[in-house]
């Protein structure tokens, strides 16, 4: 075992943990941090996306050890003080989600890339969303969350 | 101003938005095991002999079930056609007859141990010989799937209406072509998960389960246990998207809710990627050879189809009805009175084919605008004024198709003219000869659809489950302080159907919207119901909420009445008051009735106590959604990528009760389209291994595929109290066509002949530079 400390959405998490432990499970079944969602096992769906340090990562493809004195954010930590983020805003009044499960890997990839790019064009935005997959809303509403986000629309 | 027609924003998000969503995976309870399969790594073998010791005995395992005798002892599945289905159980100790099927199921303390002992299970097969592809499968010296049943073959449908044999021999011109649609998977992006939690105390068995109608579940699952409805409890919770492959009863998950009863313990189960692309259902897989008549001003005269479905190993839910809805589609929005089908249906050794959105009808709105758009490039007519030509006029309606469905309302010509105009046919036409001269390969391809959905009544003869309600339930009960839940029989998973009955419930009780709550989804709450499928949400559980909603207004006026001391005939409910009709005494508030309903403190027993009322609503008839659809493309000829400039999509679902939910429902539709026509196949090896087992190899569109879509709405009311049609597989249906027909467009100078999609740049690339004939 293994003992690190992550801080998660802003709190210091001091856990034991095997040296194999994917951050995305230390976040679901250690953290109880469920909002995170594992979409498929070969790093392709972005469904467990978060945010790492300012980065947008597969928490499927970092081992827990490796998140060892960063900083993760996960859509749990995405709203501050029960307000919801602009983008969480823009999600619902676009309709940019259906069933949800992929909803939380794009919030996180999205608020990654906005806070480094906040007046992309649509290209951009399809770009830097291009790692998550979406079965149900064919990408068109959360495009549109995100530019209004950008435009501040929203 | 109502509520219906608003985009107001969906129930669920607040929760789904700051990660509070409760899907399958999420749920734990104490005690609990964790299931893990092993499975087949061989398309067709004989089970010599499964070894488990090594697996027995790994760390945390609790148990270990494999071989014939258990699963002997396992229960039969629900199928479609039980008659002709060949049995399935939740294990097989015999054989295996596809790539992925259950042989073993190891239960741990971890599902990391549960793996690991899973991987120790060795395996002895005897391999047999694979037959895939329909084709050869029904040869007449083809490996058969189920020897016992003598042939691949499970039946033959044939359809003669009008008179093919004349329109052809009056035919100007005969078109033939072979189109195939390829095998796909539904890939929603939560896999399967099951969570069963028995109580020996009392023989109750509570099921979390991933899937789109838990009441049919239910009853099966009682059937089948021999466990009482009234101790069986089944919970679809957050469902992360189905789209038609949740609709099943599965053996893995059998497995699961048959372990924890053996046990006495619960037992959980969380499909991975990799096995949902085996395990679960697969879609399409139709090969057909069509001709079409032609007289020399374009006019079809006539439409044959030879077609075979490979249907996989077994049947599912609804397996072998999925190629039968093909043929009662194939001639779409156009008037086509001559049609000869002849379908044939077999097993092969791979994964069932079943529902999965727009299933069947999919299939025929392909081959049938493909089918057009050949015809009309072979004779030389623009393929747009062919189908103008040919499509049923406003005037035709009600329309009685070749297979006596009855079309109510529409304009489907002036649909498909204005996603022409949308998409710039004309233009890009214009265009594509100076572009062509510079290495630019543009084109334009349209196509129609039109969409039977809401399958119904309840005993009609595409329903082949004995089990299976084509009718949906609400129960709507307000509380004393006039708030209201609405329980509702679908089983929404990201359609949004709980915004859209609090929407319609909300302005016929004349409340706010936020006043009420829609709960769906659980068998211990919820009267019995269908769930979420085939496009029924608005207008089959809709109006089972529309009719309860009026119920609880009639309830209402009843204490309303005993309260203003009038006749309940008397009252007159508007603006969220009640008034005696013509009086000017004050009138009362909602709030004040359903308290009263409750207390009884003004109005003695005038009324039976209480406000609430349910409705269980089967439709008379299908419905009817329709629409058209434009792709401009270009195809880069040196690397065979397609890429999509623009797509045009004009829908008619009759009143759109939420606009937003409706244009997500149709993008979703088209994104799974495009997957459909340029990138989405399951690839089988000649051993019948699946080769496209990840999103690696099974290319789902991402953001950077998808087009900007350009959304237009026709609204022509169906003939129901809400104006509604379905909407919810409409996009699936002529995305593929159009897309498909507009890269044959752009390559017209090098005549290829597109037979089959996906249309990848490794295929496109070979039919632009063939090898060179001798």
């Amino acid at each position: 075992m293994t003992d690190i400390t992550v801080t998660v959405n802003g709190v210091s998490r001091a856990v034991s943990c095997s040296p194999s432990t994917l951050l995305v499970h230390l976040l679901r079944e250690e953290l109880q941090l469920t909002g995170t969602h594992v979409g498929c096992d070969t790093s392709h769906c972005g469904a467990c996306t978060v945010v790492m340090d300012g980065r947008a990562v597969k928490s499927c493809t970092v081992l827990a050890p490796q998140a060892h004195g960063r900083s993760v954010t996960t859509v749990e930590g995405l709203a501050e003080d029960g307000r919801l983020d602009p983008l969480q805003e823009a999600f619902a009044d676009h309709f940019a989600l259906q069933c949800g499960f992929c909803t939380s890997g794009f919030l996180m990839a999205a608020k990654a890339f906005l806070d480094t790019n906040p007046s992309p064009d649509e290209e951009q935005v399809r770009k830097a969303i291009s790692g998550n997959l979406c079965r149900c809303t064919g990408y068109q509403h959360i495009v549109d969350a995100m530019l209004a986000v950008a435009e501040g629309t929203t | 101003m109502g509520a219906v027609g608003e985009r107001l924003r969906r129930k669920n998000d607040p929760r789904l938005l700051v990660g509070h969503g409760r899907y399958v995976d999420d749920i734990t309870v104490p005690h609990v095991v964790h299931a893990s399969f092993v499975r087949s790594p061989l398309a067709h073998a004989e089970i010599l002999g499964i070894d488990t010791e090594d697996a027995r005995r790994a760390r945390g395992v609790v148990a270990v079930f494999a071989g014939d005798e258990v699963a002997n002892a396992m229960p039969l599945l629900p199928t479609a056609a039980a008659d002709e289905s060949p049995p399935r159980r939740p294990l097989t100790g015999d054989r295996v007859r596809y790539v992925g099927e259950a042989v073993a199921m190891v239960l741990a303390e971890t599902a990391a141990q549960a793996e690991h002992a899973a991987a120790l299970v060795a395996v002895d097969y005897e391999p047999l010989p694979v037959v895939l592809g329909p084709w050869k499968a029904l040869a007449g010296d083809a490996p058969l799937v189920h020897p016992e049943r003598g042939t691949n073959k499970i039946g033959e449908i044939h359809k003669v209406i009008g008179d093919p044999d004349g329109a052809f021999a009056a035919a100007d011109h005969v078109v033939k072509r072979r189109h195939a649609v390829q095998r796909i998977s539904a890939s929603p992006l939560e896999p399967r998960g099951t969570l069963a939690v028995p109580e020996p105390a009392t023989g109750e068995l509570t099921v979390w389960m991933a899937c789109q109608s838990p009441h049919t579940i239910r009853t099966w699952l009682s059937d089948i246990l021999s466990i009482d409805e009234s101790k069986l409890r089944v919970i679809a919770p957050d469902v992360g998207g189905g789209f038609g492959s949740k609709l099943n009863l599965y053996s893995d998950e059998l497995a699961v809710m048959w372990g924890a009863l053996q046990l006495g313990r619960p037992v959980k189960w969380t499909e991975t990627r990799t096995e949902n692309f085996t395990a679960a259902v697969h879609a399409r897989d139709q090969i057909h050879h069509v001709e079409m008549a032609l007289r020399a001003d374009g006019k079809i005269l006539g439409l044959r189809s030879h077609f075979v479905g490979d249907l996989g190993a077994y049947f599912h839910f609804f397996t072998p009805v999925v190629p039968d809805l093909t043929i009662d589609t194939l001639t779409g929005n156009y008037d086509i009175p001559s049609v000869d089908i002849k379908l044939e249906k077999v097993f092969t050794n791979t994964m069932s084919i079943e529902a999965l959105r727009g299933s069947g009808r999919a299939e025929a709105t392909f081959v049938l605008e493909r089918m057009i758009e050949e015809s009309a490039r072979e004779i030389g007519m623009d393929p747009l004024e062919m189908r103008l030509l040919n499509l049923v006029s406003p005037e035709q309606l009600p329309y009685e198709t070749p297979f006596e469905l009855t079309y109510d309302s529409g304009d489907y010509p002036a649909m498909l003219s204005r996603a022409a105009e949308l998409i710039g046919y004309e233009a890009i036409k214009g265009s594509q000869r100076n572009l062509r001269e510079k290495g630019i390969y543009r084109g334009v391809g349209v196509a129609t659809y039109n969409l039977l959905c809401g399958f119904s009544p309840s005993g009609h003869d595409w329903n082949p489950m004995k089990f299976f309600p084509g009718h949906e339930t609400a129960l709507i009960r307000v509380d004393p302080h006039g708030k209201t839940v609405v329980y509702s029989g679908l089983s929404p998973h990201g359609q949004g159907s709980d915004t859209v009955v609090a929407q319609l419930v909300a302005d016929e009780l004349q409340i706010p919207f936020d006043d009420i709550a829609v709960k769906h989804g659980d068998t211990e709450t919820i009267p019995y119901g269908g769930g979420t499928h085939g496009s029924r949400g608005a207008v089959v559980g809709g109006h089972a909420a529309l009719i309860a909603a009026q119920r609880v207004v009639a309830k209402a006026k009843d204490v309303a009445g005993a309260m203003l001391e009038a006749s309940s005939e008397d009252v007159v409910y508007e603006g969220g008051s009640f008034r005696v009709a013509g009086s000017r005494e004050p009138a009362l508030a909602w709030q004040e009735v359903a308290e009263e309903a409750h207390f009884l403190k003004h109005s003695g027993p005038m009324f039976e106590p209480g406000l609430e009322a349910t409705a269980f609503y089967d439709p008379p008839s299908v419905n009817f959604a329709f629409g058209a659809t434009a792709a401009h493309v270009e195809v880069d000829v040196e690397t065979g990528v397609v890429s999509i400039i623009e797509f045009v999509s004009v829908d008619d679902c009759g009143v759109a009760l939420n606009p937003g939910i409706v244009d997500g429902q149709l993008h979703g539709g088209i994104a799974q389209g495009v997957g459909q026509a340029l990138y989405e196949q399951v690839s089988h090896d000649e051993d019948g291994q699946v080769v496209s087992a990840s999103f690696g190899s099974y290319l789902l569109p991402s953001a950077v595929e998808m087009p900007k879509l350009t959304m237009e709405r026709f609204v022509t009311p169906s003939a129901t109290p809400l104006g509604v049609r379905g909407v919810g597989e409409s996009g699936t249906l002529a995305t593929p066509a159009a897309i498909v027909n507009a890269v044959v467009d752009a390559l017209e100078p090098f005549g290829v002949r597109v037979e089959q999609t996906p249309l990848r740049p490794n295929v496109l690339w070979e039919l632009i530079h063939p090898e060179p004939t001798e």
